[in-house]
């Protein structure tokens, strides 16, 4: 079960290299959200109760709910297009996305770990790289946000596959600091509009020797 | 005792953030350097916590918790000095004091952490409260230096997160009880996987080298530095390149006795050498003077990054020269308030006579000038004169002779422009039409070069027993 949410992930990440439409990405953090809830049902049924209903709740409140909709919120209130905007296109991304699963097979089994959770492993860091590879392929700053998020993603991912060794108070703070960093995102974004109203990172340059 | 400090601290900046109130603000100040001092010396001389799941107070974690108390209470102090002079709105001063105060302890949270997804938590929030500060002029620099800012650093902290997981991966077979710095350093002798332990050391320090201002991820933080306020500057310069040097350093000592111990003396390496060498290239161009004092901070982090490679009596100096480094850097950005206020503007051609205008000033500028290019009795002289020793022993030779040479260029810019200043020339235009300055705002900066004088002449035995207590378990170097 917890394999069949780990495919459906990765196939995310291959809809996200491909996804022109600024909204369609963020219904995908959304179903990232889910699989992730989904995800810890399954893998950390036996940590103490009340540990795993404060994680869960904050999966499935910040990840699936709060995430996306202030994304969305932002989008609509600064009027950014709503096309992606790629340096790259969608069939080139796809092809890069793919090299980069490859990747992180190739890093998993080096890494020689006698660990039963390889596809964890895998998964992760292929959404790692793939949040890093729209990073630097796409001209907007919002899809930059949506990387970043996608990354973060990745990262609870892996943190799920560990089996949870930090106590609650340390998971809770994790959770918050990475809602309240997408806050401060947004909040700066719209203040972008001052510089420049197209939103796109080429517009950041002033800052130099 | 630090739990009810941390949520003192959480009910003082939602006083200043909510209560939108001049006089108000020096009380909540006061209140605050008041809680912190009480921290500092109840940890000083009790020596102990209540939480050791969480919090620890070892002597790395209380050098430098003592130098971010005496920073904060001058920044303090600096920071009413400059928004007096500036005509902002009373909710722009309230968000900025309260960003300080939870910056400041958040700061605090990281030197007295243990635990070590507690000690991400502060790292990160420091990232996030800065924020404001570096946006507090609201110019267009500051909307792009901050985003950079936050951004990169939320992005390279996720990496050191990733790095942290790792590690967190390969003891999972060893079940210590606890994710501690102190817990683990035992656990990490017996691990073999060599590869996932590079692999989580390099992550974190890519990650941490946007706090500490070394190689990879520098660019961020002069970019913060050159726009934010410049109280703000001096911690960022300072109590902030700390935050990065403790953390790495913490999981320096936490790897020391592992299988890769000599190669992340070869990272340092390497990450220290790279910092020398971009901070000189790019002083050449500099053109912003507080972009030269943010590259010269990037040079003395890059010194410490060599000197935590090299080993031996390098470690003690690496922690000394971060603590000399600290009170004068400090100094030198208050300063430059006063020097940007007078000439408005932070153009180096822009800005002459300034020991004309203000000789207090133009003391404390060349005091800082001699302690930043180490001409005796300048305590760089000492442990720059300990770092190369130990590189020449070592078998280092070629790296100590590219740095010198490199470290040559850097003070040759630094005297160029430092003394340009001080004496060079300037249309009478700009000195006439700006306002006096008033004496007492070069006290506190005098105060902390009086103490960089003590430090390097007679460094007091207490200080010198912490610093060899924090290296004391690192291995000797072969």
């Amino acid at each position: 079960m917890a394999t069949l949410l780990n495919i459906i992930f990765i196939i995310t990440l291959f809809y996200a290299a491909i996804s022109g439409r600024m909204f369609a990405l963020i219904n995908l953090l959304m179903i990232q959200g889910l699989l992730l809830f989904g995800v810890a049902l399954i893998e950390l049924r036996e940590m103490n109760l009340i540990n795993l209903i404060v994680i869960l709740v904050e999966t499935l409140v910040f990840k699936a709910i709060l995430v996306p909709y202030f994304l969305k919120r932002t989008i609509r209130q600064n009027n950014i297009k709503r096309e992606v905007e790629p340096f790259i296109s969608g069939v080139n991304s796809l092809v890069i996305v793919s090299v980069l699963i490859i990747l992180s097979f190739v890093l998993t089994f080096s890494l020689q770990q006698n660990f039963h959770k390889v596809i964890y492993f895998t998964v992760a860091f292929s959404a790692i790289l793939t949040g890093l590879f729209l990073m630097v392929s796409r001209k907007k700053i919002i899809t930059h946000i949506i990387g970043y998020v996608i990354l973060e993603n990745g990262i609870v991912l892996l943190s799920f596959s560990v089996g949870n060794e930090m106590p609650m108070i340390v998971n809770a703070g994790i959770l918050l600091d990475i809602l309240v960093s997408v806050l401060l995102f947004g909040f700066f974004l719209s203040k972008i509009r001052y510089i420049s109203k197209k939103f796109e990172i080429s517009s950041l340059s002033k800052l130099k020797d | 005792m630090i739990l009810i400090y941390f949520i003192t601290i959480m009910l003082i900046a939602a006083l200043l953030a909510l209560v939108k109130n001049k006089p108000f603000q020096y009380i909540a100040m006061s209140v605050f350097i008041i809680v912190q001092i009480t921290l500092t010396t109840y940890i000083f001389f009790q020596g102990d916590i209540n939480y050791p799941d969480y919090f620890r107070a070892d002597s790395l974690g209380l050098i430098f918790l003592t130098l971010l108390t005496i920073i904060s209470v001058t920044t303090i102090i600096q920071s009413f000095v400059y928004l007096e002079k500036r005509n902002d709105t009373i909710a722009h001063r309230s968000y900025y004091f309260a960003s300080m105060v939870i910056f400041i302890s958040s700061m605090t949270g990281v030197f007295m952490s243990n635990h070590i997804g507690v000690m991400w938590i502060f790292a990160e929030a420091t990232t996030l409260s800065i924020a404001l500060l570096i946006y507090h002029e609201r110019t267009h620099e500051a909307i792009e230096a901050t985003w950079k800012y936050i951004f990169i650093s939320t992005l390279g902290l996720s990496f050191s997160f990733i790095g942290i997981l790792l590690f967190d991966i390969s003891i999972s077979g060893f079940h210590s009880a606890l994710f501690t710095f102190s817990d683990l350093q035992n656990v990490f002798i017996s691990i073999q996987n060599k590869m996932m332990l590079q692999l989580a050391f390099i992550l974190i320090v890519i990650g941490f080298s946007v706090k500490m201002g070394v190689f990879p991820l520098h660019t961020v933080c002069i970019d913060a530095h050159s726009v934010a306020p410049s109280p703000v500057s001096a911690m960022v310069s300072t109590s902030l390149m700390n935050v990065g040097f403790v953390a790495i350093f913490r999981f320096y000592i936490m790897l020391s006795h592992s299988s890769i111990f000599n190669w992340m003396n070869h990272v340092l390496l390497i990450i220290g050498f790279l910092s020398i060498l971009f901070a000189a290239i790019y002083l050449v161009k500099v053109k912003n003077f507080k972009r030269l004092i943010a590259y010269s901070s990037i040079e003395n982090l890059g010194i410490v990054a060599i000197a935590i490679a090299v080993g031996g009596i390098a470690w003690f100096a690496a922690i000394l020269h971060l603590v000399i480094h600290t009170f004068v850097k400090s100094g030198i950005f208050y300063q430059m308030a006063q020097i940007i206020r007078f000439y408005k503007t932070k153009k180096v051609y822009l800005i002459g006579r300034y020991f004309h205008v203000n000789p207090i000033g133009g003391i404390v500028m060349i005091f800082a000038f001699i302690i930043l290019s180490g001409i005796p009795p300048s305590g760089f002289f000492f442990t720059e004169f300990m770092i190369f020793s130990s590189m020449f022993s070592g078998g280092y030779a070629i790296v100590a002779g590219l740095v010198m040479v490199l470290l040559c260029f850097i003070i040759y810019t630094l005297a160029k422009y430092f003394f340009k200043t001080l004496f060079g020339p300037v249309e009478i235009e700009t000195i006439n039409s700006s306002k006096k300055i008033s004496k007492w705002e070069s006290v506190p900066q005098l105060i902390l070069l009086v103490l960089t004088l003590v430090i390097s002449i007679y460094p007091p035995p207490f200080l010198l027993d912490m610093i060899q207590d924090a290296i004391a378990t690192l291995p000797p170097i072969n």
